[in-house]
């Protein structure tokens, strides 16, 4: 199948936008400086976060160690199988008593145990409570019937894990900047609104 | 990547916004090939190759970046028809505009787009998010190949086996 990509440039993200070497207030300035981000509130807002769903234990260190790069780290959680991604995303099970905010985005496998990410993604899309939270595709599938699927059932976006580690960790930087620093979400998705928190 | 594909649709009234993009994209050099509409009329004819793009024979856009106070047809109306439409309703859309009114997000998500963008009003942030923006969308993403991968009609038969 034709993939539409071009050529690959992974050029480097410039000193001034990596967040690595920089502590958290100097993070949380260059998060203002983008985001408009004017208030302590909106700092606390900036670490609620990630929810990684990933049963493969060496692609969650890859991520991880990626995101460790942008101190974007801190603000993941990781999930192992669907089953477990529900009872966060929901509160339920392990989670009923869960009193963090909603994830800024769902970066998200597509082969998990016990329950895929396909079926993931089609009950957080059904729930009035989650069907707004934006959920990436983070999968090593590239299946075209796959990428069909999961844009009908409203994802976000859709990933391939490079294989190369270098491009792996390029990726999933920019990733992590862009869900997290350049796309705007909505506050009632991850806020404590009573009446749209699980 | 076919040569004489358009890679982004710009759907932005304001001249100056246009140019700001323009001007970031030419500089990362990962976006070549951008289409201005200036209107959300205009745009809908382009997308659906009606009007002045009836004989429009080129794949559609990769990624339609759309502002949503547009001369017109607001960009909430483009947005809800290319999403209704089978044949175009997987192309990533990404908001970008002055707006950042929850009612504004919160419709736009439930309307289906990809991601939300707040435009900077600083120059060099503007750049910063331009050059985020075409990266993840024309490097990262994947689309389903056959959204630009053939001509409007043949996914409309597509779509519809």
């Amino acid at each position: 199948m034709a993939t539409p990509h071009p050529p690959l440039v992974f050029e480097e993200i410039p000193s001034h936008v990596q967040l690595s070497q920089v502590d958290g207030e100097a993070c949380s300035t260059k998060a203002r400086s983008l985001l408009d981000l004017s208030s302590a509130d909106a700092l606390v807002d900036f670490c609620a976060e990630i929810l990684l769903v990933e049963d493969n234990a060496n692609d969650e260190a890859l991520t991880l160690h990626a995101f460790k790069g942008q101190n974007f780290a801190n603000h993941v959680h990781v999930v192992r199988d669907g089953a477990e991604a529900l009872e966060y995303v929901f509160c339920t099970g392990a989670y009923a008593n869960r009193r963090t905010e909603n994830p800024k985005v769902i970066l998200m496998d597509r082969n998990l145990p016990f329950v895929d990410g396909i079926d993931v993604l089609r009950r957080i899309r059904r729930d009035p409570r989650t069907r707004l939270i934006p959920v990436v595709m983070l999968t090593s599938l590239s299946e075209e019937c796959d990428v069909v699927e999961t844009f009908a059932l409203g994802v976000n976006g859709y990933i391939v894990k490079p294989l190369d580690s270098k491009q792996f960790n390029e990726a999933v930087n920019r990733l992590g900047y862009y869900s997290l620093l350049i796309n705007h979400e909505l506050t009632v998705a991850t806020e404590s609104s009573p009446e749209l928190r699980p | 990547m076919a040569d004489n594909g358009v890679e982004i649709l710009l759907v932005e009234d304001n001249e100056n916004d246009e140019m700001l993009a323009l001007h970031a994209f030419k500089r990362q050099n990962i976006v070549n090939n951008v289409h201005v509409v200036r209107d959300g009329a205009e745009a809908l004819e382009y997308i659906f190759c009606t009007g002045a793009y009836a004989d429009r024979t080129i794949e559609n856009p990769r990624l339609i970046l759309l502002d949503l106070k547009l001369p017109l047809i607001d960009g909430t109306e483009v947005l809800r028809q290319i999403r209704s439409d089978p044949r175009t309703r997987f192309i990533p859309v990404v908001v970008l505009t002055s707006s950042s009114e929850e009612r504004d997000i919160v419709e736009t998500y439930r309307l289906g787009i990809n991601s939300y963008i707040v435009k900077p009003v600083d120059f060099e942030q503007f750049n910063e998010v331009t050059k985020h923006l075409g990266y993840y969308w024309l490097i990262l993403n994947r689309q389903p190949a056959f959204v630009n991968g053939l001509s409007p009609a043949s996914i409309s038969e597509r779509v519809s086996t």
